[in-house]
């Protein structure tokens, strides 16, 4: 169960040890008290002896100084493993979602990803706090203090054993009935913030069309399902304490009448009675605090798995170790070349099949692409063009080694994609998605995301290009401008051209654009493809333009046309208007013939 | 006060004045506690009945040890027990114990029953509030943080406070009672040990005050790892491709270090009153046990009942100082959460606001010298009119950034313009009721948004009572009907949260099948085409020119097809416009909107 936390656990060691050492330390002396009081009284006051109870208290006083001093050492060790430990987690915890594959994120969703982070942690942090402060205390002294018991008189002490025997029996019931009604408190709790969060996303469409209130019904039932189903814990939680409580004071009572019939005989005294139930009284508040640890660790252990699930999702796509890395630069370029062929096309696509769900049987109507196949040389640009669900941007995510394909090659400057690393391959795209977004911070940060180290220079150079440099300089902060979260403040236009001047200032090798000029006019798309073009002759860049208009990729060097997933035509505009009639309807459902020319 | 210059995202970008949120210091104020109590006010008979099970429980518990001394007066030696007392007291704790569990189970589910209703309750008013709140808000705000306040904040409210409170109730009971017995029995010997009860309660405050000032920087982190978390993950495409994990490993971890210096602090500050109190219990233990006989005259038994009192005296003591962190962490939470639910919201409709109904909505749009900025100093629209007659099928074009959406903003009240009017069949649009104004409107908006949800409850989501024809013949018009068919649960099939298992075009196919659904009187459309192949676009063009018969219909797009269709062109070009006119007519005036159509045709050379 701990596999995946064992490591960040194991720094803390130390407080390990010494938390719970000293708490223990703490303990032993705690635990003589009651036989001290015992001969305070059988000693000191049946014989009157005044020297003998004082210095009694005064040996007493001075052993629960140092136990003071013993508890707060193992307090400030628990605050530092718990607190150092949760904060391990989280960054590794997050350091792996960031690694994780799309099909992994998918699977599990960010809202429950986001809870696991924060709450599960949280939760995990308290787990072992209370372990180091109380996994030696509380059963060290339930079973010191059944010792001392003994020690005093045998017989007696069997009634304790009953009691805590029960006890045990008691709490094992417990637990494992609620364990599993924990995990279902964090799955609710997961849908509440689910909710919240869809109402920010689409607060628009919401308001649009005037559903608020429905969508108010719909967190209602959320919550209530949340807290009907806190409460049905709460049922057997709560039994906790109260049946704790009721098992050791019936053992007094036990103690009470043996112990009055042990005294009646001669076996045992006064003062000693007295003991055992301030025995009894410690055992009970130590059982308390045992009682309360296991809902604590209950409640972690679902945490626990919820974690251990991130963890155990492993990245897919990346190869980090395969694959060497040159850098030569080309001329004009500062991105490294991603192997070392130099006539060989950018990228090449020979028999490509692909589908996002499992398919064996390669069972063409499940696929996303089949029978793909292009070359493209360095420095040219590749169109392409289709319908709705054709897929293009399938096509994008292959290139940025988001997905793999399942059967064909993938070749970037003549190497097999599969021997490359996806994350240095990545260092050689500028990527334009669809619908692009923006992170909060400044235009400039926004910017850098391209590269960090971009001067101030180049951060404008690829702005010019993108055609963003006039409406960034058109704002009073001009680049220092805030962006908030995901563009919000900006159109739909001008994230866009943000999106293509932070893809150019990666100074990329290969310029992936899906639909990237879609809230363009026209004259600011010409005058963008003008500054491509420019661009690919001083640099030798590579460009695939994904788009639904004839227009942006009517220039390019080939064009590539889907449908379905099927490679309907590849070719010039020329070629294609001659020789493949999908090409031709699409271009004549956009252009008049005299437009075609 | 300090503005943030941090560069952590969350905090960073929120307007000036919700810049300030999470930085006012936690005061444990009356307010603040009725304002809780209120929440849990609505469930008046139960705490009643918590009240009531805490007063007997306590009164059983602080009686017993009474007998229990006289029991143990009994047993003086050997051969001198007197067995018949021993055995009637036995028997009588029994009853009291057993009564006592009882009433202790019932007072603590009780109370966890309040809490986890008093949570739910304020949750969803909470989200309530959120509802009434200006898109400014929204925009704005980091999603990640105010979710962590409706899930982690509220959570903390309940499981320190309430809990607290009740504790903080029988403890109190507890400690009167124990009082009134001890100094029954030795009022000399009360006197002696009562000085460390009132020292351990003003350890207790000041430890309390100073963990306080930890636990709302600790909520305060969490709310901004929180955000970037949210951030981050939902923004993973553009994170992988930029290959930007490191630089938010960095952001998050320096947001993780401050969190751990804070929260460690105020782990072992709030931790602290436990053995502190324990030292200063077993100090007036020591001394109960030294002076009883010595200086109080105690008998044996009434030493070992005022010992077992002292005991019971200080576990709720102790207990008090321990919930009493736990309460402050609940304050410092209570404060995030109403500080989200204060916020200003919406201006409410004005009290005569004509509701409109829809089937009489006749189209007739004017906006009069509008003026209009998201910022103050960054004009967006200035001095815009235009006069559109019902039935119009209006396009706006022009360069990017031109304000275009930002008429979309207007026109439904997302945002109100700073000057000017805008008025809908000759009414002002302040005059008619939000809800009515936005529902005459159809929306297609450039952004997708899909809830998770089956395809039918989506596409129903403007009109539920709509029919499975009428669903069908929607889908069919826009040509989902195909795709959806071929999936295996259909209709019935979910959508996973915000779409994520369809293609950009086809989550587009359908938000315009939910607007037909909706059939409003009148239509806004924002690019809604742009992600659609233009052969699939052509057909829903014609089954929009049919929804558009006789609507009044703007149309934010850049295809000129439906531009050229459009009754009414506006060219807009930084917040004017600059034209007005049909195609043909634009086209001869060898204006902007001229140079804009040619400009297509000018890479081709």
């Amino acid at each position: 169960m701990l596999k995946y936390l064992f490591p960040y656990l194991r720094p803390y060691r130390k407080q390990f040890i010494v938390g719970p050492s000293f708490k223990l330390l703490e303990a032993i002396l705690e635990l003589t008290l009651p036989m001290m009081m015992a001969n305070i009284i059988d000693i000191g006051i049946l014989h009157h002896d005044r020297t003998y109870i004082l210095h009694t208290g005064l040996r007493m006083l001075i052993i629960i100084l140092i136990g003071f001093g013993s508890a707060i050492i193992c307090q400030y060790s628990a605050s530092v493993a718990s607190q150092g430990f949760g904060t391990r987690v989280r960054s590794a915890i997050f350091s792996h979602v960031n690694h994780l594959s799309f099909a992994d994120l998918d699977a599990m969703g960010t809202d429950t990803l986001t809870t696991r982070v924060t709450n599960d942690i949280n939760q995990l942090q308290v787990a072992v706090s209370m372990l180091i402060r109380l996994i030696f205390r509380a059963p060290f002294v339930s079973i010191g203090c059944i010792v001392a018991a003994m020690m005093l008189d045998v017989p007696l002490s069997v009634v304790i054993w009953v009691g805590v025997g029960s006890f045990i029996l008691v709490l094992s019931v417990l637990m494992l009935t609620a364990f599993p009604l924990y995990t279902q408190v964090q799955k609710r709790l997961d849908d509440v913030a689910g909710v919240v969060r869809e109402n920010f996303s689409g607060v628009r469409v919401i308001r649009a069309f005037a559903r608020a209130s429905v969508e108010t019904e719909r967190f209602v039932k959320v919550v209530d399902a949340h807290a009907s189903s806190v409460i049905r814990v709460t049922r057997i939680a709560s039994l906790m304490n109260p049946l704790t409580g009721l098992i050791m004071n019936l053992v007094i009572c036990a103690i009470l009448w043996f112990g009055g019939l042990r005294v009646n005989s001669g076996g045992m005294s006064t003062g000693q009675i007295i003991a055992f139930i301030n025995y009894i009284a410690q055992i009970l508040t130590a059982l308390i605090a045992v009682a309360n640890l296991v809902v604590i660790f209950t409640r972690a252990m679902a945490s626990l798995r919820r974690v251990n699930e991130v963890f155990a999702m492993a990245p897919s796509v990346e190869t980090e170790e395969a694959g060497e890395m040159t850098a030569t630069g080309a001329v004009g370029t500062s991105a490294e070349i991603i192997c070392k062929n130099p006539g060989a096309p950018a990228i090449s696509f020979e028999g490509v099949h692909f589908s996002y769900v499992e398919n064996p049987e390669n069972d063409p109507e499940k696929n996303a692409l089949t029978d793909i196949h292009f070359s493209v040389p360095q420095g040219s640009i590749l169109g392409i063009i289709g319908g709705t669900g054709s897929g293009k941007t399938t096509v994008l995510s292959l290139i940025a080694r988001f997905y793999e394909e399942q059967s064909g090659t993938i070749c970037f400057s003549g190497c097999d994609a599969k021997t490359l690393s996806a994350r240095t391959l990545r260092k050689n795209l500028g990527c334009v998605f669809q619908n692009p977004r923006l992170f909060s911070g400044t235009v400039a940060q926004n910017l850098r995301w391209g590269d960090p180290d971009a001067s101030d220079d180049e951060l404008k150079e690829a702005c010019r290009s993108a055609q963003a440099a006039d409406f960034i300089e058109a704002m009073p902060e001009k680049y220092g401008a805030r962006i908030e979260r995901d563009g919000k403040n900006l159109s739909g236009g001008q994230k866009q051209r943000l999106s293509i001047a932070r893809a150019l200032v990666r100074r990329p090798s290969i310029l992936l654009l899906d639909d990237a000029a879609s809230a363009l006019d026209f004259a600011t798309e010409a005058r963008l493809r003008d500054a491509l073009a420019s661009l690919r002759k001083s640099t030798d860049m590579t460009v695939v333009i994904v788009s639904q208009r004839i227009a942006s990729i009517r220039g390019a060097d080939q064009i590539l046309v889907l449908d379905d997933g099927m490679q309907m035509g590849l070719g010039t505009h020329r070629e294609l208007m001659a020789g493949c009639e999908t090409y031709r309807s699409i271009v004549l459902s956009q252009m008049s013939e005299e437009e075609v020319g | 006060m300090p503005r943030a210059t941090s560069m952590l995202p969350g905090m960073r970008n929120l307007a000036p004045d919700a810049r300030k949120l999470g930085q006012a210091p936690v005061k444990p104020s009356w307010r603040l506690l009725s304002r809780i109590l209120g929440y849990a006010g609505r469930q008046r008979v139960k705490i009643f009945l918590i009240l009531l099970f805490a007063l007997l429980g306590c009164s059983l518990d602080i009686a017993a040890p009474l007998f229990m001394g006289k029991a143990i007066d009994a047993m003086i030696g050997k051969g001198q027990v007197r067995l018949g007392i021993v055995m009637q007291i036995t028997g009588m704790l029994i009853g009291f114990y057993l009564c006592s569990a009882f009433f202790s189970w019932m007072m603590i589910y009780t109370s966890n029953i309040v809490a986890a209703r008093t949570a739910a309750l304020l949750r969803k008013d909470g989200f309530a509030r959120i509802g009434k709140m200006p898109l400014r808000f929204f925009d704005r705000s980091s999603h990640g943080d105010v979710i962590s306040r409706f899930v982690n904040d509220i959570d903390a409210i309940s499981d320190g406070l309430l809990q607290g409170l009740v504790q903080l109730f029988s403890g109190a009971i507890s400690i009167v009672g124990t009082m009134a017995i001890m100094l029954y029995l030795s009022w000399r010997m009360t006197l002696i040990v009562l000085p460390s009860a009132v020292l351990t309660f003003l350890l207790a405050s000041w430890i309390a005050r100073m963990t306080g000032k930890y636990f709302r920087k600790q909520q305060m982190y969490i709310g901004q790892i929180n955000g970037v978390v949210e951030e981050t993950f939902s923004g993973q495409r553009e994170v992988k491709a930029f290959g930007h994990e490191r630089a938010d490993q960095t952001v998050f971890d320096g947001i993780n270090s401050k969190l751990y210096t804070v929260g460690q602090k105020a782990q072992f500050v709030s931790s602290l009153p436990n053995p502190t109190t324990r030292l200063v219990n077993y100090i007036a233990y020591i001394l109960i046990g030294v002076f009883g006989w010595l200086a109080g005259g105690l008998s044996i038994g009434q030493i070992a009942g005022f010992l077992m009192y002292w005991t019971q005296f200080s576990r709720p003591l102790n207990d008090l100082t321990n919930i009493s962190s736990q309460v402050m962490a609940a304050f410092a939470s209570a404060q995030r959460v109403f500080e989200i639910m204060d916020l200003p919201e919406e201006e409410p409709d004005p009290a005569d606001a004509s509701d409109l109904q829809l089937e009489t909505v006749r189209g007739e749009i004017e906006f009069s010298q509008v003026s209009f900025s998201y910022e103050p100093g960054r004009p967006v629209i200035r001095d815009f009119s235009v006069h559109v007659q019902p039935g119009q099928r209006i396009a706006i074009v022009g360069p990017t950034g031109a304000g275009k959406t930002t008429v979309i903003n207007l026109l439904m009240r997302f945002y109100e313009p700073q000057s000017g009017m805008i008025r809908l069949d000759g009414t002002d649009t302040r005059r008619i009721t939000r809800k009515s104004l936005r529902r005459s409107f159809g929306m297609v908006l450039q952004d997708t948004w899909l809830f998770a949800g089956t395809i039918r409850e989506n596409l129903v989501y403007g009109k539920p009572g709509a029919t499975q024809e009428q669903i069908v013949a929607a889908a069919k018009a826009v040509h989902a009907h195909g795709f959806i068919k071929r999936l295996p649960e259909g209709y019935d099939t979910v959508i996973s949260g915000d779409g994520g298992n369809f293609s950009q075009g086809q989550k587009q196919l359908l938000t315009i099948a939910r607007a037909m659904i909706a059939n409003p009187p009148m239509l806004i459309l924002d690019e809604a085409t742009s992600s659609v192949d233009t052969v699939t676009e052509i057909r829903i063009q014609e089954a929009f020119a049919l929804l558009m018969k006789g609507r009044t219909s703007f149309v934010i797009a850049h295809r000129l097809s439906t531009i050229r269709e459009a009754d009414l062109i506006l060219v807009v070009k930084d917040g004017q416009i600059i034209e007005q006119g049909n195609h043909p007519a634009l086209l001869a005036a060898k204006g902007f909107y001229f140079e804009l159509y040619n400009s297509q045709f000018a890479a081709q050379a």
